[in-house]
């Protein structure tokens, strides 16, 4: 495994752990760091509010 | 078996026409003098990995299509092929050309295409002296996490963003309560205060009172048809609006002072550096939109071939990375959002005032004002909008006339439709509905846009919330894994140092991320029980060859799958002795791997080719010499010959100046090694570096302090110094710009170099040829080689 995965696996790792932490938006996430999309401010922010209204809707 | 180089082939390419190097999968040790092209060999390779040049990327007017061929020739023909083992797999790379690696070789092509496998001399000292970002750059590159930081960046961006959003909803709620306060007459706190106050003015007024603020529309109807002029109650409405909406100044003196501490920090941020950042940028977003919207493929400056994709993608990186200048740039970045969406909010309200104002001829010259008005604010956005990705100052003084101008024609709307209003000529109880009917819909905009502010308020507070969290995990996460991976190289980069500088009170050598700082490393050593950046406490050459630790210790462990490795004329500063430290790391740690090591420095050369002998690798590497270079010919190269071979050559040639040259740095190294293998005292020199009378008259006494009397060895030896110092002049004449050269005969040359051939020879185990060395706790000087059959030995006191 390279860095970037294992930055990128903590990353999300920690994420999950924190209980304040929307499990949509961390789904969003994953998403764009497989498309490779996770570089771009807008893409981050819609993950944002696209997990926000996941959880709205929960 | 991992791949290794069989041969390389270059043409066309900087300083070399045509040359073909073959290394059958074995290690280069290659000397020349500066300018005979070594460099161009390294960066032959270089492209052929990466299709660049490090060493001129970034070099203001130096380009790779221009500067990178021969002068000889044209872009087109240069190619650099590379033949590679095993199964002689043939590549090659031109510039419109790359290689395409078969899978096996993927794992090496995939290391190499980085270029982090080559140490220049003038990449040696980033790891030591150049800044910490740079550094964190430098090694961030060899670690792969380039594009980690991008995204780092960008999650940084979103927060600041957001952060900026906030601000400007906390201030709308801010003004919405000041607002709703100064209309009502008394203090308003919150919503739901509204109705309240709203029904003591009607009551005050002996007007009907309201159940709802939802209810208020049609409440304001009803009072409305009470008024007798029903069949202009339409104007009236709209001049009540209008008399509503500009009863307060349109621009007040907040946004004035909020521009100016925006402008405060954009201009101690457009400082000369900055500035030249800035001009790249500007540079940078021409030619993006040159080359986006011509959709060309050749470059406009030197008309050569582009990867346009790439070089997009490139200028978008850059342009990315030059954004984010600094911490007070995320600041300035932040406090614009609000500041940017007020000014477009009044450029709104003028827009909106006037299609209300287009019925009334009476309002002609307004009309003009307030077009110009919107026409000034939207240009004075885009100023804003680019001081804030700091191209420029903010024009307060200008903003602050036009401030005057706006707000002038805004009183002068007011007072017009006021006026038009009495002009109507309504009963006092009239007025009376009309202004609770204004203050009606100016209560209840109000109070709609303080519940819309707070609404969005509470959706930015929360993704600013996520984004502070992705953000600060992100870094903090990043951050940790890049400590770890300095931490887990700390054990090579400290054995390597230790090696090169053992007994040396040198320890704990740390490379640490700045926890305050997104992107930035630091390097501490302990030096005599202080813990310091080296530059305080070390010399340059320990600089640079800690350079070389750490730049080894991160080839070790990220190199792993690609056993190339290329040293480009690395050793200038550091002494013969500290050199040797270094052949002994490069064969017992990098021993596995093909080397290509070049140098100017025929010392470091021989210390090099014994070195190979020490550790019988000798037939690893591929020892050659760059003999001369012309722009013709390009570097002429022959295999590597024994230094006395070359001064027979010389002096059969009657080259007395090359002979004598030759001699001289021949004794040299033959008296540096008879010190060091004897521990002889020579006085310490603070540069490293020893003039032959330095070293000879200290080796002339330890051999004979340390030789027992009655030995012949130590007879031979002495006299041998004794022929040595009778002819020694003949070596200074020659070597130095001396007007007495010209009378030296080639014969005196010849003895001299024949005696400096004895001394030498003296030291050598004649069974053997090793060099013999002192074994102090056995008191005697014995052949170096433990495999000698009838080793050389002399007793010592």
């Amino acid at each position: 495994m390279g860095i970037q995965e294992e930055i990128f696996g903590v990353f999300f790792k920690k994420l999950e752990e924190d209980e304040k932490f929307p499990n949509s938006i961390l789904e969003e996430l994953k998403i764009l760091w497989e498309n490779g999309e996770i570089g771009s401010q807008e893409k981050i922010l819609e993950a944002i509010k696209r997990g926000c209204e996941n959880v709205s809707k929960d | 078996m991992s791949a290794k180089i069989k041969a390389i082939n270059i043409h066309a390419f900087r300083g070399i026409p045509d040359l073909e190097l073959e290394l059958d999968g074995k290690s280069l040790l290659l000397r020349g003098e500066n300018g005979t092209g070594k460099s161009s060999i390294v960066e032959a390779i270089e492209f052929f990995f990466t299709g660049e040049i490090s060493y001129l990327a970034g070099t203001k007017g130096i380009s790779l299509q221009r500067h990178g061929p021969h002068v000889n020739f044209e872009p087109d023909d240069v190619n650099v092929e590379i033949t590679f083992d095993p199964g002689s797999v043939y590549l090659n790379r031109t510039f419109a050309f790359s290689p395409s690696p078969p899978e096996q070789f993927k794992d090496y092509f995939q290391i190499t295409q980085k270029g982090t496998f080559i140490l220049r001399r003038s990449q040696i000292l980033a790891f030591i002296t150049s800044k910490p970002a740079d550094r964190f750059r430098t090694i961030g590159s060899i670690i792969g996490i380039e594009p980690l930081d991008e995204i780092e960046c960008e999650m940084m961006r979103l927060r600041d963003d957001l952060k900026g959003e906030i601000h400007y909803e906390e201030k709308e709620i801010v003004r919405l309560i000041n607002e709703l306060s100064e209309i009502m007459g008394k203090d308003i706190t919150k919503v739901e205060e509204v109705l309240l106050a709203l029904n003591e003015v009607l009551q005050e007024a002996n007007l009907p009172l309201i159940k709802s603020l939802d209810d208020v529309d049609k409440h304001a109807e009803e009072m409305l048809r009470t008024v007798k002029k029903a069949e202009i109650i339409d104007r009236i409405g709209v001049l009540n609006e209008i008399v509503g909406e500009t009863k307060t100044a349109l621009i007040n003196e907040e946004i004035v002072s909020d521009l100016t501490r925006l402008d405060d920090k954009v201009k101690s941020l457009l400082q000369e550096h900055v500035k030249l950042e800035l001009s790249i940028v500007d540079l940078l977003e021409t030619g993006q939109k040159v080359i986006e919207k011509g959709e060309m493929n050749i470059c406009p400056l030197c008309k050569q071939k582009i990867d346009r994709e790439r070089v997009l993608a490139e200028i978008d990186t850059r342009l990315k990375t030059l954004q984010g200048l600094s911490e007070n740039a995320s600041e300035v970045r932040s406090i614009s959002v609000p500041i940017i969406d007020k000014l477009r909010e009044i450029a709104d309200k003028l827009n909106s005032i006037n299609s209300k104002i287009d019925s009334f001829p009476e309002l002609e010259e307004e009309k003009i004002q307030v077009a110009q008005a919107i026409d000034a604010l939207n240009d004075f956005v885009d100023k804003v909008t680019s001081a804030r990705d700091l191209r420029n100052e903010i024009p307060i003084q200008a903003f602050n006339q036009q401030k005057d101008e706006i707000n002038g024609a805004w009183r002068s709307i007011s007072t017009k439709c006021r006026q038009l209003l009495d002009d109507i000529g309504l009963t006092e109880k009239e007025k009376r509905v009309l202004s609770a009917v204004v203050l009606i819909g100016q209560a209840r905009d109000k109070s709609n846009d303080l519940s819309m502010v707070h609404s969005e308020l509470r959706a930015y507070q929360n993704q600013y919330e996520f984004a502070e969290k992705i953000f600060s995990t992100f870094s903090e996460t990043k951050k940790a894994k890049i400590q770890e991976i300095y931490n887990s190289i700390r054990g090579d980069i400290q054995s390597f140092y230790s090696m090169l500088h053992p007994n040396e009170p040198h320890k704990n050598i740390e490379l640490v991320v700045a926890l305050g700082r997104r992107a930035s490393t630091s390097v501490k050593i302990e030096s005599f029980g202080r813990e310091e950046d080296p530059r305080a406490l070390t010399s340059e050459g320990h600089l640079d060859s800690l350079g070389l630790c750490i730049f080894l210790a991160f080839v070790k462990k990220f190199n792993e799958d690609c056993p190339l490795l290329v040293l480009d004329d690395v050793i200038t500063t550091i002494d013969a002795r500290h050199r040797e430290n270094i052949c002994r790391l490069l064969h017992r740690k990098f021993g596995d791997k093909q080397l290509i090591i070049t140098t100017h420095d025929g010392v470091w050369y021989e210390q090099l080719r014994a070195s190979q002998r020490a550790y019988g690798v000798n037939g690893n590497f591929k020892n050659l010499i760059i003999v001369d270079w012309n722009v013709d010919t390009g570097p002429i190269i022959r295999p590597y010959k024994p230094r006395w071979e070359i001064i027979q050559e010389k002096i059969v040639s009657g080259d007395k100046k090359g002979a004598g040259n030759e001699g001289r740095q021949y004794l040299e190294w033959c008296i540096e090694k008879i010190c060091e293998i004897t521990q002889a005292q020579a006085p310490f020199k603070i540069s490293g570096r020893y003039e032959v009378w330095d070293l000879l008259i200290p080796a002339k006494k330890r051999i004979g302090d340390l030789i027992k009397d009655g030995e012949s060895f130590k007879t031979i030896i002495l006299e041998k110094f004794m022929d040595l110092e009778a002819t020694i002049i003949m070596g200074n004449l020659l070597s130095h710009h001396n007007p007495l050269a010209k009378d030296v005969s080639i014969e005196e040359v010849k003895s001299f170099c024949d005696r400096v051939h004895e001394l030498h020879q003296v030291f050598l185990c004649p069974t053997c040829g090793h060099f013999i060395n002192y074994f102090r706790d056995l008191k005697i000087l014995r052949c170096s080689n433990p495999k000698c059959g009838v080793p050389v030995e002399v007793k010592t006191r």
